[in-house]
């Protein structure tokens, strides 16, 4: 059994060192699938955390509260809930998008919204509260404002982000409902993971795990780093 | 720019912070808002900037009301005017930006100028690189305040400037007030609960108590005449006293227990044997071991019961011997507070224990109800 682990991981490094085709490809679209998503809940959690952050309106701590609850529902539920939206039969079945990478982005986007609204919000609003009155003060106009209060939340900001993108790259089961794990399509490194631990097959399942690992520590560091410069 | 507030009201939570504040701000000089903590100062600035809106009442920049004011017209009152706040709040950047970044907002066109400038007015050029969270909150204040001082504001806003400043500190930063006003015409309003600042600086002082300005007038009048037992015990004038009106003689006289006071009569005065307060200001009462002979009026044996030497102040707490039989008067025993200074204490010896006359104009008495 030990040789066989020892001879997996000898097998993996090759495939890693000698950048095979395969595992570069899967390792790719991983990144490209989950920084889209980021990309698209950062679009709605960054404008949605700052009307929370400064404004005042009726049902604000509704929003706030579901906000927070959506962080806790489980990745499989919203898998089943996009499957059944973009299926063939479902209500955006037109489109053809399942099976797709754009099924895997929007499932992820969705995992990953509340997670990165919920940080955002609490950190604009800690910012607010020190920013705002000393931009205004000084004669800033509202947009002026909010740009130099994005400019002195950019790091906790960013740290928001990466906790989503963390979120996202890691997902297996949700990834795997709605984008199929086809190889050379949707194939991505949890999913692929996954199934070559199943077909026994470790050499890939091994090297991508490396990867994966890898990710996840850089991002940690990363992460740590940004939160030890902030205040 | 001439800054009025009308029946400035302010509620948070149903709790009432202001309650009919008016308050017309002096061009081109020093107003000091003296009170309390919670009296509600910092509250009172941030209506009169524009950053909070009053509940209800109105404040006026050169007659406008702010209500009429379109949000351009908001923010080109708002850029004639600075504030520094009590714990004013860093950009996470270089001082030097700090300094800069008002000027950057309004795409002025000379900012390294004005930026040194300002630096070298607070003596900070030498830190002008060092990142501004690292500052001590003495050099955080200075830097906030060559950042609002670099815009040129007409009327700067200082919410308690000196709170939490080390002596040094604390003296660059009154002297550079002090040139504001007096070679750029800047409009000082400042918010303070210390008194001796309120009392070297404020040409316009108001009395704020509870949310309400229970006094206004020159530093002067306010320190010499408060019109309220809480702005005489505020401005720490020293001798507080109760007693009653009398008429001796046809003299207006003030009953005091122990002793008898003569007091210049005003009119709209309460009647004769109503009870009201007065207050002397302890510099205002004359030392000797013989009796006086000048135009003071009230002169009277005391015993000495107390020195406190205070840097090179002397303060004598004085015990009114003469014990007047007749009176009516509630208050017994309030000793007298005068200051003199250390040297003629040495050259009268003056000890505890022994007996001086105390000697103060009628008109330093000030009465109020």
């Amino acid at each position: 059994m030990m040789d066989n682990i020892l001879g997996a991981l000898n097998r993996s490094l090759e495939l890693i060192i000698s950048l095979d085709r395969e595992v570069f490809s899967i390792v790719l679209l991983s990144f490209s699938v989950s920084l889209t998503a980021v990309f698209f809940s950062s679009m709605i959690s960054l404008p949605l955390s700052l009307l929370l952050a400064l404004k005042k309106f009726p049902g604000k701590k509704f929003v706030v509260n579901i906000t927070n609850s959506l962080m806790a529902v489980p990745a499989v539920a919203i898998g089943l809930v996009v499957y059944l939206f973009i299926s063939r039969r479902g209500p955006l079945g037109v489109f053809g998008l399942l099976y797709t990478p754009w099924a895997m982005i929007i499932a992820q986007s969705l995992l990953a919204t509340p997670i990165i609204t919920s940080l955002s919000y609490q950190t604009l609003k800690r910012v607010v509260s020190m920013v705002k009155d000393t931009a205004v003060s000084l004669g800033a106009s509202g947009w002026q404002m909010v740009v130099t209060l994005f400019k002195e939340a950019k790091s906790p900001l960013v740290a928001g982000f990466i906790v989503g993108f963390a979120r996202v790259i890691g997902e297996t089961g949700m990834t795997m409902m709605v984008g199929g794990n086809i190889r050379g399509a949707t194939r991505v490194m949890t999913t692929a993971i996954a199934l070559e631990t199943m077909k026994g097959d470790f050499e890939l399942a091994v090297a991508l795990g490396i990867i994966l690992l890898a990710v996840a520590f850089v991002l940690n560091i990363v992460l740590q780093i940004i939160q030890g410069a902030g205040r | 720019m001439n800054i009025e507030g009308e029946k400035i009201c302010k509620s948070f939570n149903g709790k009432e912070v202001l309650r009919d504040v008016n308050i017309e701000i002096g061009e081109s000089r020093i107003n000091c808002v003296i009170g309390p903590n919670g009296a509600g100062k910092t509250t009172l600035f941030r209506i009169l900037t524009l950053l909070d809106r009053a509940t209800s009442g109105e404040v006026y920049f050169d007659g406008y009301p702010s209500f009429s004011l379109s949000s351009e017209e908001k923010l080109e009152v708002r850029r004639r005017i600075a504030v520094l706040m009590q714990n004013p709040f860093m950009f996470n950047t270089s001082v030097w930006k700090n300094v800069a970044y008002g000027l950057k907002l309004r795409k002025d066109t000379s900012i390294r100028e004005k930026v040194e400038k300002g630096l070298k007015t607070v003596g900070l050029s030498s830190i002008k690189e060092q990142s501004a969270l690292t500052l001590s909150s003495g050099e955080a204040q200075r830097v906030a305040l060559a950042r609002a001082i670099v815009l040129e504001p007409e009327v700067l806003f200082l919410d308690e400037p000196m709170a939490n400043l080390d002596p040094l500190s604390t003296r660059i930063m009154e002297s550079l007030i002090l040139n504001l006003v007096r070679e750029k015409k800047v409009t000082i309003v400042m918010a303070t609960h210390n008194l001796i600042q309120a009392r070297k600086f404020g040409e316009r002082v108001f009395v704020l108590r509870q949310g309400e300005i229970v006094q206004e007038g020159t530093a002067d009048e306010v320190f010499r005449h408060p019109n309220s037992s809480f702005a005489a015990e505020f401005v720490e004038v020293g001798n507080l006293f109760r007693g009653r009106l009398i008429s001796e003689k046809g003299i207006q006289k003030l009953d005091l227990g122990k002793i008898r006071v003569e007091v210049v009569y005003k009119s709209g005065w309460k009647k004769t044997g109503d009870s009201v307060f007065a207050t002397i200001r302890p510099e205002d009462i004359l030392l000797s071991l013989k009796p006086l002979h000048s135009s003071a009026r009230n002169s009277f044996l005391g015993e000495v019961t107390n020195i406190e030497d205070r840097a090179g102040i002397v303060s004598v707490t004085l015990e009114p011997i003469a014990r007047l039989p007749d009176s009516k008067s509630e208050s017994i025993s309030t000793p007298f507070v005068a200051i003199i200074t250390e040297r003629s204490r040495e050259e009268m010896g003056l000890k505890v224990g022994m007996d001086v006359y105390f000697t103060f104009k009628a008109s330093c008495v000030n009465v109020f109800e």
